[in-house]
């Protein structure tokens, strides 16, 4: 009896093994010219609740106005992202349509060979529908398209705000005043402003919103990128001494550095805190959990005179076709359709954010809120400054530093300095890179 | 003399018995902390952290099952797992058998060449690993990442198995030779059986291993109904609502299975340990 | 010519062995060799306009010089501390366990149960323990410490010993019971005898009970280098990502940023060999510590 289990386990493994040592298993994706499958990593149901359910209900759409074609779509994780792509992109096998964030984070895969230009696949006069292309544009050609716009207002609690005397028809607008802002806030025993940098994004996040005020435009950034100026420069290093002030002023919750992203932004819809630097993306998300009256969105207050002080941040998240995908043309089609009236339409109506196309129905807007986010996307949209500088800057010298500045142990300086060198080591470790870079910056 | 030799053994047993109290209760309070929390809601959560839930809130279970396709996780899991940990095991041991009683040119450095892969971190491996696995068109197949599986856990099992068929004494084996027994048999029905114990301990060990491994899951079963177990927990963290009671709830149920096999192959898993692969 | 019976035997009894290997050599080889050659080659070239051309040790000279790796080795460094200190506790515990003291079955299952648990699980349940509003905090605050109150794994000088800790509470326990394992096969009469001879506690042990477990903490201790020099990717990557501020940055979370965030493949690639040779290096010197006690053992 036993002999004969052995036996029998020891021929499950011999068939095993056989279906491991041959390479000539058939593979998924080599499917016959007629059903197509097309397969999507995306993201943003993180940052956009409902993005799931009216993608979901795109797909069924689709596939049952083109009955031969079937669509997967895989959710990733924030932290998987783009791991998960870079291995398949060096594998040149994965999914067909993937998501990007803007500029670099699409244009390293361009450089890379990962993504193809989109202009042979969607007519011009259709991509001219689409905004924030110049994210996603090189070398005359356009890399991507925008799925949904992304802003960072500063979200506000107004009953916190009452409590602590501070005026809701002006709301700190200057430095000081935010600073002033703060000292109420706390006398009061609330948490001025909430953050969590401990799985570092929120970092980037800082840099891009408070690091722009004194340049005028995202080339200010590719330049010292690609080392024509220097991140020490004064109008580039600025924005670490202000960070620091509101450090000084006790401005931030004390745990910052051990909460992630995430846990910072919940501080706020919790009603511990009383500002966020937050996303617009989210703003129909805590609506649901604390009601539209609990909010309240002001642009974030200026310290600095560069025209981008004066903008709002604001980036289009977006999609793009691989270049080992079979089936391109349909990928596209696909693209073309999320962007119908219909569906833009629909896309609000689920999450609350804009979409990246001017065809949508802006009368859809009814909350005094998202009105006047899109007033300021429409009257002051500026760049997202993460994505104008290498991503290998953003982690090594805003994540970590940003950690580093509120753990106490380096100065504005020292960051500044911390910044420079990491540029300085990326120029070095990333000729290509680099190169790519420069032709990107000279357009 | 006797009269403090009893209060000094008295003393001694008590600063045992509080020494290892505190460690018991250090090793089981995050166990504590994940069960109590996975009971609270969110609201509970916040305003006591460590007491005993009010009463027993099990919506936190529905909402990590739903959101995490538990069951197909749990599936893909368990099919990695069982696999690897199979042929594994039977690789390694066939391999064992012939480092521990066979004498052949180039042993030495052969075992000791497998010895030193026990510490190569499979991080190092994945890139290369990834491009081959796409050429034999393996990658997103239980197959493929069995296989890697497999090679990671082999140089370990091989030492394990080679040092407690050491321990089995030679005469067995030439008694059975002189009965005419071929090398199979001998491995099949003398080494095996009496090795039951280091084969539940090494089953035991590499399941464990294979089970709570991530990042090879991560990387070579990327399509969502062939994601693992662990891989769906380590995406919790980056959820839209932070819901911590639900998390541990997740937790809580991944974690399960595993204490139970533990518990059920806990006296081999002991006996295993005693018996040579320790020496 | 047909082989003799005897011939036909010898020639069996050589090849044998390589037929019992060849299927291990078989996944050995496309599991490790395999990537191992393609590491190296990698580690000498770079990408340039779509090409990738070769470097020489280009590669190896700019790893050296950049800070984030050399933290990350010094962290790795760091973290062996934790080696000696999982030894002498799981030591201590799995002596006292053998002193067979009341509801020692018990511990003996409780102790061993962090090592079951998923390195994910275990890392998220602590990062919420050990946030600055976590329980832990709360605790001490309950308990007047609040002197003790930091942010564990927030600021730069604490975030490495936290870790540190997790570590060593998650793998002590497989010191205890492979220890306890050990010493419950010395035969009795050995205790006993020094017993009858008037050893107390201290010599018993320290005379006895060591000597014999000598094996076993080498194996151990083994197992624990290796753990901390290349297995730690799971506890950083879920608690700490490496931060705050590169403190808890080890060789393994670098080679996955440089490979999978920077698209570096040739830096992860380099410093992949550099590990790999470290490591090797180690157990060289290991293997060779253990033949000469093997040929020690031999001698009749």
């Amino acid at each position: 009896m036993k002999e004969m289990r052995l036996i029998l386990i020891l021929l499950t493994v011999v068939s095993l093994l056989a279906g491991c040592a041959q390479p000539s298993t058939p593979s998924p994706t080599e499917a016959p010219a007629e059903p197509v499958k097309l397969v999507i990593w995306w993201w943003g149901e993180q940052e956009a609740p409902g993005a799931q359910k009216w993608l979901d209900e795109t797909i069924a759409e689709y596939q049952k106005l083109h009955p031969n074609v079937t669509i997967e779509a895989v959710l990733q994780s924030t932290d998987s992202l783009i791991p998960a792509f870079q291995s398949a992109a060096a594998a040149q096998q994965g999914p067909d349509i993937q998501y990007f964030w803007g500029g670099v984070w699409t244009l390293e895969f361009a450089w890379s060979g990962a993504i193809v230009p989109l202009d042979d696949l969607i007519p011009a006069e259709e991509r001219a529908h689409y905004i924030n292309n110049f994210e996603r544009t090189y070398d005359g050609k356009l890399w991507g398209i925008g799925w949904y716009l992304s802003g960072n207002p500063m979200v506000y609690n107004p009953s916190l705000f009452k409590k602590a005397g501070i005026d809701l028809n002006d709301l700190p607008d200057t430095w000081d005043e935010l600073i002033a802002a703060c000292d109420k806030l706390n006398a009061i025993g609330v948490t001025p402003i909430s953050g969590g940098l401990k799985d570092g994004w929120f970092g980037g996040w800082l840099f891009s919103i408070l690091g722009r005020q004194n340049l005028d435009s995202e080339k200010d950034f590719m330049k010292a990128s690609i080392g024509e100026a220097k991140f020490t420069d004064p109008a580039y290093a600025e924005w670490w001494e202000r960070l620091n002030q509101l450090k000084e002023a006790k401005c931030w919750n004390a745990d910052i550095n051990s909460i992630d992203y995430q846990q910072g932004q919940d501080q706020f819809v919790q009603g511990k805190s009383a500002m966020i630097f937050g996303n617009d993306t989210f703003l129909k998300g805590w609506a649901d959990i604390i009601g539209w009256d609990n909010m309240g969105v002001m642009r974030v207050p200026k310290y600095g005179s560069g025209k981008l002080a004066d903008t709002y941040v604001v980036t289009a998240q977006g999609l793009g076709i691989t270049s080992w995908s079979k089936h391109k043309k349909e990928a596209a089609d696909f693209l073309m359709f999320t962007h119908t009236q219909d569906r833009l339409n629909a896309w609000f109506k689920y999450t609350g954010v804009l979409p990246a196309d001017n065809r949508f129905d802006t009368t859809q807007i009814d909350q005094p809120i998202l009105k006047q986010i899109f007033e300021w996307v429409v009257e002051s949209a500026g760049p997202n400054l993460e994505n104008f500088i290498p991503s290998m800057v953003d982690e090594q010298a805003n994540f970590t530093g940003t950690q580093l500045l509120f753990a106490g142990d380096k100065t504005p300086a020292e960051l500044a300095q911390l910044t420079e060198e990491v540029a300085q080591k990326w120029r070095e470790q990333n000729p290509d890179q680099l190169q790519n870079f420069v032709n990107w910056y000279s357009r | 003399m006797k009269a403090t030799d009893r209060i000094l053994g008295l003393v001694g047993s008590l600063i045992r018995q509080t020494l290892v109290i505190g460690a018991t209760l250090l090793s089981l309070f995050p166990v504590y902390f994940m069960i109590v929390s996975a009971f609270k809601t969110r609201f509970e959560y916040i305003e006591d952290k460590w007491g005993l839930p009010q009463s027993l809130f099990w919506a936190n279970f529905n909402t990590a099952l739903a959101g995490e396709k538990f069951f197909i996780r749990f599936t893909n899991s368990s099919v990695l797992t069982v696999g690897s940990v199979l042929v594994s095991l039977i690789i390694a041991c066939l391999a064992a058998y012939a480092f521990a009683k066979m004498e052949f040119y180039g042993k030495r450095t052969l075992f000791n060449i497998i010895l030193s892969l026990m510490v190569v971190p499979p991080v190092v491996m994945i890139v290369p690993l990834f491009v081959a696995m796409v050429r034999w068109k393996l990658v997103n197949t239980y197959q493929g990442t069995i296989l890697i599986y497999t090679g990671l856990l082999l140089p370990f099992s091989i030492y394990l198995m080679t040092n407690f068929f050491r321990t089995i004494p030679r005469e067995i084996i030439e008694a059975a030779r002189i009965d005419g027994c071929s090398s199979l048999r001998i491995f099949w029905n003398i080494m095996m059986p009496l090795s039951a114990p280091a084969l539940i301990t090494l089953i035991v060990v590499n399941a464990l291993w294979v089970w709570n491994e991530l990042l090879i899951a991560l990387v070579f079963m990327q399509k969502d109904e062939l994601k693992t177990l662990m891989v769906g927990i380590a995406a919790l963290r980056s959820r839209n609502y932070v819901d911590i009671p639900a998390t541990m709830a997740g937790l809580l149920i991944a974690t399960i299975p595993i204490v139970v096999v533990y518990l059920f192959g806990q006296r081999y898993f002991i006996r295993g340990l005693t018996g040579g692969a320790v020496k | 010519m047909p082989l003799s019976v005897s011939q036909r035997y010898k020639l069996l009894r050589k090849i044998e062995p390589y037929l019992f290997l060849a299927p291990a050599l078989v996944v050995i080889g496309l599991i490790f060799a395999f990537p191992i050659v393609r590491l190296v080659t990698l580690s000498f070239q770079r990408p340039f306009q779509g090409q990738m051309l070769f470097v020489g040790l280009t590669n190896y000279q700019t790893i050296f010089q950049d800070e984030v790796f050399l933290r990350a080795v010094r962290n790795n460094l760091t973290l062996l501390i934790s080696v000696p200190i999982m030894v002498v506790i799981a030591l201590i515990l799995a002596i006292f366990l053998f002193d067979r003291i009341r509801g020692w079955q018990l511990y003996r299952t409780t102790l061993f149960l962090p090592y079951l648990l998923p390195i994910t699980v275990v890392g998220l349940i602590f990062s919420y323990i050990f946030q600055l509003s976590g329980v832990l905090n709360d605790f001490l605050k309950v308990i007047g410490l609040e002197q003790f109150v930091f942010d564990w794994l927030g600021s730069t000088r604490l975030a490495l010993p936290t870790l540190m800790f997790v570590i060593i509470w998650k793998e002590v326990g497989f010191g205890i019971v492979l220890f306890l394992a050990r010493l419950m096969s010395v035969e009795e009469e050995l205790f006993d005898a020094a017993k009858i001879d008037g050893a107390d506690w201290w010599k018993l042990h320290w005379y006895i009970t060591i000597p014999q477990l000598a094996t076993t903490i080498e194996f151990f201790t083994v197992v624990s280098i290796i753990t901390i020099l290349s297995w730690v990717f799971g506890y950083v990557y879920v608690m700490t990502g490496g931060g705050p501020g590169n403190a808890t940055m080890v060789t393994e979370l670098f080679i996955y940023l440089a490979g999978f965030r920077y698209n570096q493949m040739n830096i992860a690639a380099a410093v992949s060999v550099i590990l790999l040779l470290v490591t090797g290096i180690f157990i060289f010197l290991e293997l060779r510590l253990r033949e000469r006690s093997a040929a020690l053992e031999e001698v009749p």
